[in-house]
């Protein structure tokens, strides 16, 4: 948790160093982000073009970091961009089949294709929360980090996401005997 | 939720706890589809090379049509503006009035003002967004920095899609200041000063002067009025019975607070929530209790809890804004 906090704080440093021209700078960034805007992207790209589509986000925000008046909005911004690009792109290409493009073999690439499906018909303020917190590993105080939403709208959104996926994939919610009691 | 509300650990929130094993399942099964890809530095290089490419070019380009143009001009060239610093624009239909000019291309520097007159026009905001500006609009550039981008949308017609932090874009008007959050929306001002605002994705922030702020998210419409404050935003589709309500309580009618909140359905809770943060002190309460039924108190909180603590009713006020939104995909 004490990295997590000291990691917020040397954000601004970060982005001015990665303004400055610093690319090691700007590779930090990318290390930090990469997950969370593949999370964004993946929300609406289909996952063999997604990869590709977080490498031009990059490519765009290395671009336009100069323009960023105030580094501590670096999080919103990237993602912002993240959305546009990854919307530009759906408009731009056909569809195509993700079955043939997860990395899982089959049966189970069926199942992560149809997981997918249902994560993406989710509403659009649960999607993207839940894609970070189950396809990219993050916790919800991560997610609160890198999304700029407040830990109280992740919490919700987490919990929410989950029940409406749970009916989406007729998952039949189980109650333990904690709640129970 | 799974589990009671007083207990510590959360598995889905910060993975402490039992794992939920729904939770764990899916994890596992998606783990595989997390993004564990370098940085593609060649790519970045190739993108950043291209750009001296083409903007000499583009110059060579321009730099040669221009001379054509001198060349083939047989009356003398018109004023056009000059500067270093501004938003390119392209009319649709004809030529509009850039400093008084008539182009069918060019910039509006700062301080400039385009008239699109009977025809339409394509502006480009910075490198962040672009605006479709409709007949009859008159448009100033009161700034363009890394720090703030600025127009004054004397009247006419602007519809705006941004990609860029919040409050980067703000669009000043004769009666409210509208800042971006990150979206697309419409403005209609009209030759009164009066005007509609109607918001397509993300919200927008709509203040005045006097500090009085009322946020919009997508899927909502608001009105600026003339020399007044924006009105409560209220969801498109609203029943009549809440239209007219807000429309009585915007113009000051004394039983308007109760007839909006009379009114108010679930779908309306964003009109609700910013009619809270409008009414002074001694009324706030029995919104937030109108509210609390529309939209229950985050976080296992009260409404007392949230009379008590600003950063409270932050929450709840982005809880209800994200029930808007996902109730409008």
């Amino acid at each position: 948790m004490l990295a997590y906090i000291a990691g917020v704080d040397e954000l601004p440093a970060v982005v001015s160093r990665a303004r400055r021209g610093d690319r090691a700078a700007f590779a930090e960034l990318y290390r930090r982000f990469h997950r969370a805007v593949h999370g964004v992207v993946l929300a609406r790209v289909t996952y063999g073009d997604a990869a590709d589509v977080v490498q031009d986000v990059f490519a765009i925000a290395l671009e336009r970091l100069p323009q960023l008046g105030e580094p501590a909005a670096f999080p919103g911004w990237l993602l912002a961009i993240a959305r546009n690009r990854a919307i530009d792109h759906v408009r731009a290409k056909r569809p195509t089949d993700e079955l043939a493009e997860v990395p899982v073999e089959a049966p189970r690439s069926a199942e992560v294709a149809q997981v997918l499906v249902a994560l993406r018909g989710l509403p659009e303020a649960y999607q993207e929360t839940m894609i970070l917190r189950l396809v990219e590993g993050m916790s919800g105080p991560e997610i609160a980090e890198q999304t700029g939403l407040s830990p109280g709208s992740v919490r919700v959104n987490l919990h929410r996401g989950m029940k409406l996926l749970r009916a989406a994939l007729g998952i039949t919610e189980v109650v333990d005997d904690q709640t129970a009691g | 939720m799974t589990r009671p509300p007083g207990d510590q650990h959360d598995y889905l929130w910060d993975k402490s706890g039992p794992a939920d094993p729904d939770v764990e399942r899916l994890e596992k099964l998606l783990a595989p589809l997390a993004h564990d890809a370098p940085l593609d530095e060649l790519r970045l290089y190739r993108r950043r090379r291209r750009w001296p490419w083409l903007v000499i070019g583009g110059g060579l380009v321009a730099a040669a049509a221009a001379l054509l143009v001198w060349w083939r001009q047989p009356e003398p060239p018109q004023v056009v503006a000059r500067c270093t610093n501004g938003f390119a624009f392209t009319a649709r239909g004809g030529t509009v009035a850039n400093a008084g000019a008539a182009m069918a291309t060019g910039v509006l520097c700062v301080g400039g003002v385009l008239d699109t007159g009977a025809h339409e026009a394509d502006l480009k905001i910075a490198n962040i967004g672009a605006a479709e500006l409709g007949a009859g609009t008159r448009v100033r550039l009161d700034q363009t920095t890394a720090e703030r981008h600025q127009l004054y949308l004397e009247r006419g017609r602007m519809h705006a899609r941004v990609d860029a932090p919040p409050r980067l874009f703000a669009v000043a008007t004769p009666s409210a200041h509208v800042t971006d959050l990150g979206c697309e929306y419409t403005l209609d001002i009209a030759a009164s000063g009066a005007g509609t605002i109607a918001v397509q994705s993300g919200k927008v922030e709509l203040a005045t002067s006097s500090g009085a702020i009322v946020v919009a998210p997508k899927g909502t419409h608001a009105h600026l009025l003339a020399g007044r404050r924006p009105s409560l935003p209220v969801v498109d589709g609203a029943s009549a019975v809440l239209v007219a309500a807000v429309e009585e309580y915007e113009h000051g009618a004394h039983d308007g607070i109760d007839r909006v909140l009379s009114s108010a359905e679930e779908r309306d809770a964003v009109t609700v929530a910013n009619l809270a943060q409008l009414v002074p002190a001694s009324e706030r309460r029995r919104v937030l209790d109108r509210l609390a039924q529309l939209v229950p108190v985050p976080q296992e909180l009260t409404v007392d809890d949230v009379v008590g603590e600003p950063a409270f009713w932050e929450m709840w006020f982005d809880e209800v804004i994200l029930q808007h939104l996902a109730r409008n995909p």
